[in-house]
Parts: C-alpha cells; structure tokens; sequence
C-alpha cells in the first residue's frame, strides 16, 4: 500500500477512534451509504441499528465519505428501493459553491460567500416565509464547498419530490414572472405594501432598499459604481435616469402641501405606497421598477441545490464524519453560533495539528487554517500531518 | 348548520358518520325506503358513463347515503378512468357547496377533514404552506407558491376571488381523498352484489360500451418507438386515467402536432383524462396548436420539461437524453426515428461519450 493511503487511513483511523458521530434522529431507519480510498464505486443498501455498530463499521472500515438517507425506511437494508418501503424524508438543502461561485475565489472566500447564501436561505426563507422554527433547522457545514441544511418538521416528511420542487421554485424564484408584478403594480398605480408575504413584500421592501443605495452612492459622488449598477440592469440613458432620481418635488399628502423633497429622498424615506407615481410618466416608473427587478434577482433570489431537495431518497454527509476529500469534518453549527463559525477553524481537526510531517509537494498550493497561512512550492516540505492530509487528498501532495 | 345537512352536503365527512351508524347494507340496496339514495348513485354513474342525467334526491341523508354506495360500485368496477370521471363530478359538487356556506367554524372543520389548516380572519384566509403545495398540481400558473402572499408559514388570500382560490385548493384535496377513498375498499359488500345485481349489469354494460370504445389508440405511420422518454410517460399516464396537469398537457399536444397528428387523434388521446370535456378539450387543443387564436406554441424544451417536473431521465435512464446536446423533444424524436433506418454510426455516438450520471451523493 502507498504511504501517502496508509497515512490517510491512519489518520482516520485515528479521528474515529476518538470522535463521535452525531447520529440523525430515526438512524435505524436510515440507508448508509460509503465510498472508499481503494476502490471505485459506493456500497449502500447498509443499515444500522446502534451507535456502535456504525463507529465500529467506520473503524474497520475507513471509508473516505459516508452518507446516509435523508429517507427513512421500514427496510433500509434492502437491495431494491422500492423493497424499502419509503416512511418519509427530511427536507434538505444543499448550499455548494460549485454550483453558485464562478470565478476566481480562494477557498476561504468561496466559503463566506456560500455561507452568506445559506444565512440568506436560513432567515429569509425558512424562518420568516415558511415558518420553520429554529429547532426544526440543523445546518451542517458538508467539509467541502457548502453547508446542508436539514429541516424537520411533521409538515414536511411525506412531501414528495413535485412538492419539494415547488419550495425549491420559491426560494430560487425559478421560472417566475417578474414582470407581472410590474404590470399589476404599474395598473393599480401603487407599489404592495412592504409587509405582503412572498415576494410582493421583498419586491416592494427591495424599492425602498435600492433608493437608499443609490442615494449614498450619488452622495458620496460614486458616480462611476452608478453607473455600472445602472448598466448592469440594462439601463438606457441612465445620465437622464439618475437627474430624474434627483430632481426636487414638491410633497403632497392628503391633498396639502407638505414640503419639497428630492425624488430618490420620496422612494427611500416615504411610506406612501404611491410614492411611486413622483417619478411621473410610465416609461420612467418601468425603468426604475426594471432597476428594481434587476437586484430582487441578485440579491434577494435564493440559491440551493435543486436535485438535492427534490430527491426524496438522497443519500447525505454522516454528521461527525470526515470528507474524503479534505479531511475536514462534516460540522453541526447552531443558528445562533452560526455568524461566528468559522470552517476553516471549526471544522478543522485539531488533533491533526499537532505533529508534523515530511512531504513531498507535487503542485504549488496555499490554504489558510486554524487562522494560519500555509503556502507550499513543488519539493520537499515540512507540514503539519493535518496539511498534509489535505495536500494528499487534493492530489498536491504525496510521501 | 347541523350535521344532517353537512352530511348531505359534504358527505365524505367522517365527523357525521355516526348518524347512519347500524344500517344495513341489504336494507341500503333493496329497501324501497332508500331507493332515492339509490337513483342517485345510479345516475352519477351513468351520467358519467355518459348516459342521461343525474337524479338529486331531495333528502340530505339520501344524498349522504348515494355517496357512498357510487364509491362501493367504483370500488367493485375498479375502473381507474370511470373512478376519475366520478371524482371530477363530486369535486365539483363540493365546490358548489363549499362556496355556498358562510360559517366560519364548518368552513375550518371541512377544511380540517380534508387535511388543510385554513384560518379566517375577516375576509383573509390563511392556509398552511405544506398543506398549499399538496393541492396545486393541477391547477394553473397563477397558484405556483411564488406568486402567493406567503408569511410565516401560510399563504394568505384576502381581498376579492379570496374564497374561491382557497375553495380550489380543497376541491383539489377532495379530489385525491375521492379516489383514494375508493381505492381503499378493499372488500365489496355482498349485500351490494346480491340485491344490486341488475343495476351493477346494466352499469356495466354501459361501461364496456362506452368506456372501452375510446381506450385505444393506433399511431399508424408516426413512430410512437421513437417518442422521448417524457411523452411517452405523460402518454402512460393519461391512459392510466391519471389527471394530468395543464404543464403535462400542454407539452403533450405540441409535441403531438408537430410530428404530424391532426386535431382529432390528440384528442382521442385525452377522452381518457378522467375530467375530459370534449368541448374544452377541443378549444384547448386548438388555442395550442395555433387553428385557433393568434399564437402558435411550440414545444417546450428539455430544460423546460424539466422544471415542469416532466423529466423522466433519471427513471428510464435514457442514454439519448443524457447526450449533451439532447435539448428538445423532437431533436431526441427525430434522432432516434432517423438511426432506426440506418443502425451503424447509432452504436458510436451512443455510449461512448454518454455523460457520466453523477451519483447520488455530493459534497
């Protein structure tokens, strides 16, 4: 066996040796599923029916990636999934940065932005639209590029997959019209009240948001930001645009005179739903509302993995685990630690950081850990075990 | 409103069940004391089969009592087409009867019976998200989750239309309990076969005449082999007598016409959708294949299809439609009809460079 595998497996080893795994609720109901470091493929169809019986399997074992069902099952064990005999799912969403960060990001920062997403999912929609409560969440950082969220809920166990697509369709405002909530605006003159549910609320809170934006950016004489935000949003004649933002009206409210104000001060301070007819004629309030389409979808759309939440038999990251191809920890975060957690410290397996190691690094690579810089060129090296554990199972570094 | 009158009304009501407790079921089929009762569950049926006119008996309890026996003669012909047909015609007699109601608190207990939370406040109607998203399947554009006022948890309907949204919501609720209430028989009652032995005959004999005559269709020369996976599902499914969705149908009927099928043979296809109107169907199918109206649709793409929920890729585990630049039906139709006449390069660009189907697990 190489070395570089012999290390990987001892230090899982190890970890497992010395760590719990936070077992889900129902777990002998659950399919296991694992995926190994010297062969190819999964073997699933396992079931478990203690807490020791797993931690033994994964001591024996050492698979690089465990996994259970988000399913649960009279007969987890059986071989064809229509002989499990399906009870029920938790409802999970999968928050990966492969599937919403493009561009050049480090780790870290691909990381906060996922978790920015998550935080927008957790509050926004979960919380506040769906009415989950805080103890039906568990989020999970994954010990890749993401978080999972499990939610459970006597709601939402039998939802089948359509169901759990029309709740993705929400969050991810997938194949919604926009436009009709212009239109419906624009006809009955006033924009919805900020307190509607849904996203005739976020539309109408996004307006007020957008004015104070544009406001600080003309007032500290970011001009150039404005302009790339105007343009961004398709935009035409946007010197225009923004002089018509900033223009002075006088302020009417139940017919009398009250005083004179800066449109973009109206949009932005006012409460009057009408407010919106200060811009004057049609064509500019559709061009402010084309403005306000444009941020509701880059600010306020959710993101989550679709095939994930819609797959009622999926199999999902074991808590406590660790990821074959990190050797990060699958975390549990509370909501309220959740603004503080930090993967790359709390995630990380401390124990690895202790000893270090000779090794050989094939490719340049860096990673900030435990709030430490470690950078390595092509050639031999000193790491800690815990880096070299990652540098191997990257493919950066061998021994 | 006493229960008498709920049980006439709503009669799948389980909460009034204990007025009928202990009648016999001889007594149910053979007594002329029920014989309104049974007038009216023969006349369900046979206007659904498409003979005559449903004769409403004046009593609530006979009203109550027809119900129930139109569900032992579903259960006994175990038709999934004519049980669908039913299920329409009750969801539409809930519906009148549901919107003719002002009391607040039947209104809750109904909707309670039917699995789905509602409050009222005023005019504002709240139902619970998760109970809002079971019942929507089959209802248009203008019921998806997003174009709802969700808060906390419930979609909240209040101003004009209000009660006639919500009253949708549970018509499609009872619809589901309709069927599933009959397929749950699992014994049918001697009683009913014995004493109901010449009307169970004469339905039948309407039901083979009629039903029968339009569950099959020939393709002729239009190769139904090389139809995509998710037409030939959707095909599956109406013959199963499954109500499909509107989404479901339109893909169908564009699909249909542009390979070639007249009118007509679409709407062979759809006399087997349990709510089949063949006046509204005809309109339908039409306004989509452009004979009528300005617009002529065209069929949707593959990833349309699939935010439809239409895909069956993952099911049949079709190597066609796993290829790259697999993006629409017909390319998938075509494709396949046109490789059936010449099989060699079909071997080669099947397999070899099929995507590889990620597994079921991820970071």
């Amino acid at each position: 066996m190489p070395n570089s595998l012999q290390f990987v497996q001892r230090k899982f080893q190890e970890y497992y040796v010395k760590n719990k795994i936070q077992l889900p609720p129902r777990f002998a109901q659950r399919e296991y599923g694992f995926m190994f470091f010297d062969r190819e493929g999964m073997v699933r169809h396992l079931g478990f029916s203690s807490e020791n019986e797993i931690i033994d399997f994964l001591i024996k074992n050492l698979p690089a990636h465990a996994y259970y069902s988000s399913a649960y099952y009279r007969d987890p064990k059986a071989q064809r999934m229509d002989d499990k005999d399906w009870m029920g799912a938790d409802l999970i969403f999968d928050l990966d940065a492969d599937h919403m960060v493009s561009g050049n990001f480090t780790y870290e920062e691909m990381l906060s932005i996922v978790k920015k997403e998550a935080k927008k999912l957790i509050y926004e929609f979960l919380l506040e639209d769906f009415g989950f409560n805080k103890k039906d969440l568990s989020i999970f950082f994954s010990g890749g590029r993401g978080y999972h969220i499990h939610v459970r809920n006597n709601k939402i166990y039998q939802l089948d997959s359509d169901e759990r697509r029309e709740i993705v369709s929400y969050i991810t405002a997938s194949n919604m019209n926009f436009d009709s909530f212009i239109k419906e605006q624009l006809m009955k003159g006033k924009i919805f009240n900020e307190n509607e549910g849904g996203w005739y609320g976020k539309f109408s809170r996004e307006i007020r948001h957008v004015a104070i934006l544009l406001r600080e950016l003309h007032d500290s004489e970011n001009y150039r930001e404005i302009e790339s935000v105007l343009k961004d949003a398709g935009i035409k004649n946007r010197k225009r645009f923004m002089d018509l933002l900033f223009i002075t009206k006088k302020v009417f409210r139940e017919g009398s005179y009250v005083s004179e104000k800066r449109i973009i001060d109206i949009l932005a301070d006012m409460d009057d739903p009408k407010r919106i007819n200060y811009l004057g004629d049609e064509e500019n309030i559709v061009t402010f509302f084309q403005l306000i389409k444009h941020f509701v979808s880059i600010d306020l759309v959710g993101e989550t993995d679709e095939p994930v939440t819609t797959d009622v038999h999926r199999l999902i990251r074991l808590p406590g685990s660790l990821h074959g191809k990190t050797g990060f920890r699958v975390t549990p975060v509370t909501l309220d630690e959740f603004d503080s957690f930090e993967p790359l410290k709390d995630a990380v397996v401390k124990e690895f950081f202790i000893n270090e190691i000779k090794a050989n690094v094939k490719k340049d690579f860096s990673i900030r850990v435990l709030d430490q810089d470690f950078r390595f060129k092509v050639g031999e090296d000193i790491m800690p075990e815990g880096i070299a554990l990652f540098g191997i199972l990257r493919g950066f570094v061998e021994l | 409103m006493d229960d008498r009158t709920l049980s006439g009304m709503f009669p799948f009501l389980k909460s009034v069940s204990y007025l009928y407790r202990g009648l016999s079921l001889k007594d149910l089929f053979s007594s002329t004391a029920y014989s309104d009762a049974r007038t009216f569950a023969y006349s369900v049926i046979m206007k659904n089969l498409g003979e005559g006119d449903v004769i409403y008996p004046p009593s609530y309890e006979m009203k109550y009592l027809g119900y129930h026996m139109v569900r032992m003669i579903l259960a006994y012909l175990n038709d999934k087409i004519l049980t669908g047909r039913v299920a329409i015609f009750f969801r539409d007699y809930f519906e009148t009867n549901f919107i003719s109601i002002d009391d607040r608190e039947v209104m809750k207990r109904v909707s309670a019976e039917l699995d789905v939370e509602i409050m009222i406040q005023g005019n504002e109607f709240s139902i619970n998200v998760f109970d809002y998203i079971s019942n929507i399947e089959r209802l248009g554009d203008d019921y998806r989750l997003f174009y709802q006022r969700l808060k906390n948890g419930y979609v909240i309907f209040s101003g004009k239309g209000s009660r006639e949204k919500v009253t949708k919501i549970l018509r499609e609720s009872f619809y589901r309990k309709f069927i599933e209430s009959v397929e749950s028989i699992e014994s049918i009652p001697e009683e009913m076969i014995l004493y109901y032995r010449e009307e169970l005959a004469r339905i039948k004999e309407a039901r083979d005449e009629n039903i029968s005559k339009y569950s099959t269709v020939e393709y002729g020369d239009i190769d139904e082999d090389s139809f995509p996976p998710c037409i030939k599902e959707i095909i599956k499914r109406i013959m199963n007598g499954e109500n499909v969705s509107h989404n479901a149908r339109f893909t169908l009927v564009t699909f249909l016409k542009q390979i070639g099928f007249s009118g007509e043979r679409i709407l062979e296809i759809f006399r087997n959708v349990p709510d089949f109107d063949m006046r509204m169907t005809e309109y339908q199918v039409k306004h989509i294949t452009g004979e009528k109206g300005k617009t002529v649709y065209s069929v949707p793409k593959c990833s349309t299809i699939e935010l439809y929920g239409l895909c069956v890729r993952d099911k049949y585990n079709d190597s066609l439609c796993r290829k790259e630049w697999m993006t629409h039906p017909l390319i998938y139709y075509r494709f396949k009809k046109r490789s059936k006449g010449s099989p060699g390069p079909q071997d080669s660009l099947d397999g070899s460079d099929m995507a590889k189907k990620s597994n079921n697990n991820h970071e």
